[in-house]
């Protein structure tokens, strides 16, 4: 097994080289002087040489690549052009919110994934079946932005249950700020509840042609133990990893969630970041949600090599 | 002698087939009857329009849905519908033109990637794997903004977060087709690697391409939505439904249609793509049905 880690980590190395140049290129991408375009209006040669020095444009592009990994290597991911708060620090105070979201999210589309993709691989046909066939495809299609829309004009402003934007967090009243996170989790997991619905139902419909199924049948086991201890275990396999890649996704899709419900994450950051010109703030972020998804994969990776020893040995 | 017949797609016989396939599926129906419909209404729209998409009448400020204006108007006094109807063109361009980026670019990557293998594919290979870990939004979001926004910067942000995808695919296609019989007597005759690539190879793994595209058009649609939503799309007074539901989204307690309006229209294109786009897939490999 750590065998298999120590490659899979060793593979990661190239990657995460890769991914820091694409980062580090996107300021380079910037169409005239890059210094220019972030201070806006300001002509001040002096303001402009101050801060091409400080994110050290003056020098040759190599060298800059290299200071730049140099810096990230040491966990300074630099500073915002607005606030001269460290990146690291900004990303740091915005992430609780972000990973809440996102967890919750996660939940939510479990909950009402799992039963409705199992309930439909067992009564595959029924009317059950294409009732939520149909759900999950309408949860892929809307985009959340307009779901979202939907909900507060019906939760939010209609029957004024829940709060339509703002945040409060868990510290200061649990209460309060699962009510301020519900409308937007729904909003976030709707399109992930969908996938894991149609992915949990192909699975357990795989699953149960297999012999092993019809052996545990054979034996005389209970249908709901046939189901639960030997078809749901192994259908749930590729759930996981869909769960762990889909976070990616998740942590995207919260860019758009986080505007709508005015979330103070990582994603209205990086919004605000973008219209503000603060390039350092946009670059740290982005490479921070990249090293996520790329742990996030590491963490599948481990995880599907424990439950599925034969991965272990391809 | 063209060896790569069986497996074409794209041989009338096979045609023929897939198509008969695909109009056997009411959700395929369906899917093709929405997109046409809103290809219609973008095609059609200055000819259908009733009004230019961008004039402006004070006098019609925030109007609901009449005889006159049949989806209301919005803030500046503007048509909906006509808007609505403009606004089809720029989505179905962005997700056409998009995907094409994408597929163009990924599957030349892919095919030199999977015939030439060794450095090249390894590294060409982990850059894709670099650049799928962007989250896509985020990554044409950031590429959007810093090209500065516009229809055309949108559709490139948007292609270029694709390509890994059909790199990927037309990669692990290529491993599989170039192994084959007719690759390796190609070869032994004497056909050059672009001949055999571009003749033998390529016409062999259309099918999955195909199915990739299908589904990827309705995510670049809801990609160019979500980026004119947040601002960072096309750019007004050109109608784009994502920007046209921001701006409803601070009228809906006085005006819900200028934010309903755009909203189900985002919906049902993404669903017709989504529902097509399965259709495709299960035409082109009939296998993958018995497990739907």
């Amino acid at each position: 097994m750590l065998k298999f880690i120590l490659h899979r980590a060793l593979a990661t190395g190239p990657v995460l080289l890769l991914l820091s140049l694409i980062v580090f290129s996107l300021i380079h991408l910037i169409p005239g002087d890059p210094v220019q375009i972030m201070l806006g209006e300001e002509n001040d040669p002096h303001a402009l040489q101050a801060l091409r020095r400080e994110l050290g444009l003056d020098r040759p592009l190599v060298e800059q690549f290299l200071r730049w990994l140099w810096r990230l290597l040491h966990g300074n991911f630099g500073r915002s052009l607005r606030s001269h708060q460290p990146v690291l620090e900004a990303i740091s105070e915005r992430l609780p919110v972000t990973i809440e979201l996102t967890v919750l999210a996660m939940l939510i589309s479990l909950c009402i994934a799992l039963p409705a993709g199992v309930i439909s691989a067992l009564r595959r046909n029924s009317v059950l079946d294409v009732l939520s066939t149909m759900t999950a495809l309408t949860g892929v299609s809307i985009p959340n932005f307009f779901l979202g829309i939907l909900l507060i004009l019906a939760f939010a402003q209609e029957l004024q249950w829940l709060p339509s934007s703002g945040y409060v967090s868990p510290l200061e009243s649990l209460g309060l700020n699962l009510k301020t996170m519900l409308l937007p989790a729904v909003t976030l997991g709707t399109g992930l509840a969908a996938i894991i619905m149609r992915m949990t139902r192909s699975s357990l419909l795989e699953v149960l042609r297999h012999d092993y199924v019809l052996t545990a049948r054979a034996k005389g086991l209970a249908e709901s133990r046939v189901i639960m201890r030997h078809a749901l275990k192994n259908a749930l396999l590729p759930v996981t990893t869909i769960l762990g890649l889909q976070m990616g996704t998740l942590l995207g899709g919260a860019v758009l969630t986080e505007t709508i419900f005015a979330l103070p994450g990582l994603g209205r950051l990086v919004v605000d970041s973008i219209f503000a010109r603060d390039f350092p703030i946009v670059q740290g972020v982005i490479l921070f949600l990249a090293l996520t998804r790329i742990t996030c994969n590491f963490v599948v990776d481990i995880t599907y090599a424990l439950l599925d020893p034969r991965i272990r040995y391809e | 002698m063209r060896f790569w017949t069986r497996a074409s797609v794209m041989n009338k016989t096979g045609l023929h087939a897939f198509w008969r396939r695909l109009h056997s599926r009411a959700l395929s129906r369906v899917g093709l009857g929405l997109v046409l419909t809103v290809a219609l209404a973008g095609g059609l729209a200055p000819f259908l329009a009733p009004y230019d998409p961008t004039h402006q009448e004070f006098g019609d400020l925030l109007q609901g849905p009449s005889r006159q204006h049949p989806l209301g108007t919005d803030d500046l006094g503007r048509d909906v519908l006509s808007r609505l109807m403009w606004g089809a063109r720029v989505s179905l361009q962005v997700g056409v033109i998009a995907v094409g980026i994408a597929l163009v670019t990924g599957t030349i990557l892919g095919l030199l990637s999977g015939y030439i293998g060794g450095m090249l594919d390894n590294w060409l290979m982990r850059l894709m794997d670099a650049l799928l870990a962007f989250p896509v939004l985020v990554l044409a979001l950031a590429l959007a903004a810093i090209l500065s926004p516009s229809l055309s910067n949108v559709m490139l942000a948007i292609g270029v977060v694709g390509v890994p995808t059909y790199a990927r695919l037309v990669r692990g296609q290529v491993l599989s087709v170039r192994e084959w019989e007719f690759v390796q007597a190609a070869k032994a005759v004497g056909g050059t690697d672009l001949r055999i690539l571009l003749q033998h190879v390529l016409p062999n793994i259309t099918a999955p391409i195909i199915v990739e595209a299908s589904l990827h058009i309705a995510a670049a649609t809801l990609a160019e939505a979500g980026l004119s939503f947040l601002g960072l799309g096309v750019q007004p007074p050109t109608p784009s439904w994502g920007a046209m539901l921001n701006v409803g989204r601070g009228y809906l307690e006085i005006a819900p249609w200028m934010a309903m309006a755009p909203g189900a229209a985002i919906f049902l294109t993404v669903l017709g793509f989504n529902f097509l786009g399965d259709g495709v897939r299960d035409a082109l490999d009939p296998r993958l049905k018995q497990l739907q």
